[in-house]
């Protein structure tokens, strides 16, 4: 399912717009990334997508569907959302929590039927956390947990997932695990927009990277054309090594501290 | 968990009856099932009679809403906050009904029937200043909001019932207002009960109607959004479905404190933290628990009686802790 955005603004108080204007389509079945500095906007962006905000001007569309006309039931059956990671109000199991994901398609005091359980079971093995389903969800180191709403986000059946810098707390391992889950689902269909901070990550998990800088689009395209020397020293105010691991042909990137003068700005 | 709901009815029964046949002036079990029989050799006195369907079956009655009153908003409340230190009176509930209550008695002694409707008409009052206050829905930021004018909110209307109280330097209008702050069912009549009993049950089955949005919503605002809920619709039924709870409860029953608070995590502890479960089985256990407390309250210094408070806290308060200790991780 495709996801259109169409020059949207968006502002939090009146004064500064945190996104200006600003368009970018996902192709269905695709994984695109969003990269950019601290308070770009790409948060604001997929929290705009899944209708936690709303736009003060332009339109979102899913799958051709304007969100605006959408219930929040509507949304929930055809987009999932992972978060920054939030602490878990009461003591559920990590079962309990990957079966909230099938609440948009369950009635009040229905219980839950075969496709409810088999799309739970499904969910949990593809983010392997079967073996954690009777822990409490309090209990669980961040890689964990992060997959625990992975499941659950996967239980909804969605056509499209987003990941709000989904790797950021995890260690290199968790990281790897958590994003080659996401490639695989990918590779069945599954349309995915995440923002990620690691650029060579990025580069990997995601067929097109968009680059946004003080709320709008500053570049877009392919890991290789984005990921430029000269963007991260425009964008990022760093001079970094960029180029392909020779042996493997993976892109990387290679920040250089700041020797002698520590202004960024200069 | 069916054998839990089961020794819940069991026991909510098991209270009805000791309630009726417990206190000063006994009655027979066997005497109430004689008479329901038609039995007339084994059948209550007249003074039975009266003492048992004018005083103590709306008395019992009362403690049964009440309790489930209470213990149901206290869930209600801790799953909207996601806080286990929420209560029916965060908002200011308590100190708002204790404001009218106080000024009913000053200014209207004399007229009994006045008073529940001082005490509502004061929490009410209070809950509204609060919302106006922090406008829930519009942010996210709102429910912190909500929580610290609650907090403001419930000092100011305690300034103005610790004014009145000073006014009031007549003993007997200062008993008064104490003695309804500490909370009691002694005032338990059919006419009170007959507009309690539709208000608190009506509220009680709408809360469960959104056990399940509670549970999603343990996972965070946001979260429970993507999952389908609209937060804003349920913030504002279940603020005000909690709220008029809460309220009428207080309205007949005074400020009785700990029920709201200690129940919802002592029944969590039995049914784990699904609320299409915690909201029925809180409903039963807060009424047996506000039974036994005012029989105890009652008998235990006859023919004087304890505020029902004092025995809420006094036994409730230890065997929390007791719970807190054991079970620390589950809470």
């Amino acid at each position: 399912m495709q996801i259109d955005v169409h020059s949207v603004t968006f502002a939090y108080d009146a004064e500064q717009p945190v996104l200006s204007d600003i368009s970018l389509a996902v192709p269905s079945g695709r994984a695109v990334g969003l990269i950019g500095p601290n308070g770009s906007g790409k948060s604001t962006l997929l929290r705009l997508i899944a209708k936690s905000l709303r736009p003060k001007r332009g339109s979102i569309h899913l799958g051709g569907r304007d969100v605006a006309q959408m219930s929040t039931r509507e949304i929930a059956r055809c987009l999932a959302m992972v978060e920054q990671q939030r602490a878990i109000g009461f003591d559920f199991t990590v079962r309990d929590v990957v079966a909230m994901g099938r609440f948009p398609y369950r009635r009040r005091w229905s219980k839950e039927d075969k496709t409810d359980r088999n799309a739970i079971e499904r969910a949990m093995r593809w983010a392997e956390v079967e073996s954690l389903a009777n822990r409490s969800a309090r209990a669980l180191s961040g890689g964990e947990g992060q997959r625990v709403f992975l499941a659950m986000a996967l239980a909804q059946e969605p056509q499209i997932l987003l990941l709000d810098e989904p790797t950021t707390f995890l260690d290199l391992r968790h990281q790897v695990n958590f994003l080659s889950i996401v490639k695989e689902r990918v590779a069945s269909g599954l349309t995915v927009l995440l923002s990620i901070h690691d650029l060579p990550l990025a580069s990997q998990i995601a067929e097109d990277v968009v680059l946004l800088n003080d709320g709008g689009v500053a570049c877009s395209g392919h890991p290789e054309q984005v990921l430029t020397r000269e963007n991260l020293r425009e964008i990022y105010r760093v001079d970094a090594a960029v180029g392909r691991h020779p042996g493997s042909g993976m892109l990387y990137v290679l920040p250089a501290l700041e020797t002698e003068d520590r202004s960024p700005d200069s | 968990m069916r054998w839990l709901f089961t020794g819940l009815v069991v026991l909510t029964a098991g209270s009805v009856f000791a309630g009726l046949a417990l206190g000063p002036v006994g009655i027979p079990l066997r005497s109430m099932v004689s008479t329901l029989l038609g039995d007339a050799e084994h059948a209550l006195t007249a003074v039975q009679k009266v003492i048992l369907w004018q005083i103590r079956l709306p008395r019992v009655l009362l403690g049964l809403l009440v309790g489930s009153g209470l213990a149901v908003s206290g869930v209600a409340m801790q799953g909207l906050f996601r806080n286990p230190l929420a209560s029916p009176y965060v908002l200011g509930v308590a100190s708002g009904a204790s404001t009218g209550a106080a000024l009913t008695i000053l200014i209207a002694s004399g007229i009994a029937a006045l008073l529940p409707v001082g005490a509502f008409v004061g929490a009410s009052l209070a809950v509204a200043i609060v919302y106006g206050l922090a406008c829930p829905g519009t942010q996210r930021s709102s429910m912190l909001t909500l929580i610290l004018a609650g907090v403001a909110v419930g000092s100011f209307f305690s300034a103005i019932t610790s004014f009145l109280v000073f006014l009031s330097s007549k003993g007997e209008k200062l008993a008064d207002v104490l003695f309804w702050m500490m909370g009691g069912l002694g005032r338990a009549d059919w006419t009170s009960l007959t507009v309690l009993a539709p208000v608190a049950l009506g509220c009680i089955v709408a809360i469960l109607f959104f056990a399940k949005d509670l549970n999603a919503l343990a996972l965070g605002e946001e979260t429970a959004q993507h999952l389908g809920v609209n937060p804003v619709m349920l913030y504002r039924w279940l603020l005000f479905l909690t709220t008029l709870l809460a309220a009428s409860s207080v309205a007949l029953a005074g400020t009785i404190g700990f029920v709201g608070l200690a129940i919802p995590h002592i029944v969590r502890l039995l049914t784990g933290p699904d609320h299409r479960r915690l909201i029925p089985a809180a409903a039963l256990a807060g009424g047996c628990f506000l039974v036994w407390s005012d029989l105890l309250a009652r008998t235990a210094f006859a023919p004087a009686e304890l505020p029902v408070g004092v025995i809420t806290a006094f036994f409730g308060a230890p065997f929390f802790l007791y719970l807190l200790k054991a079970k620390r991780a589950k809470l």
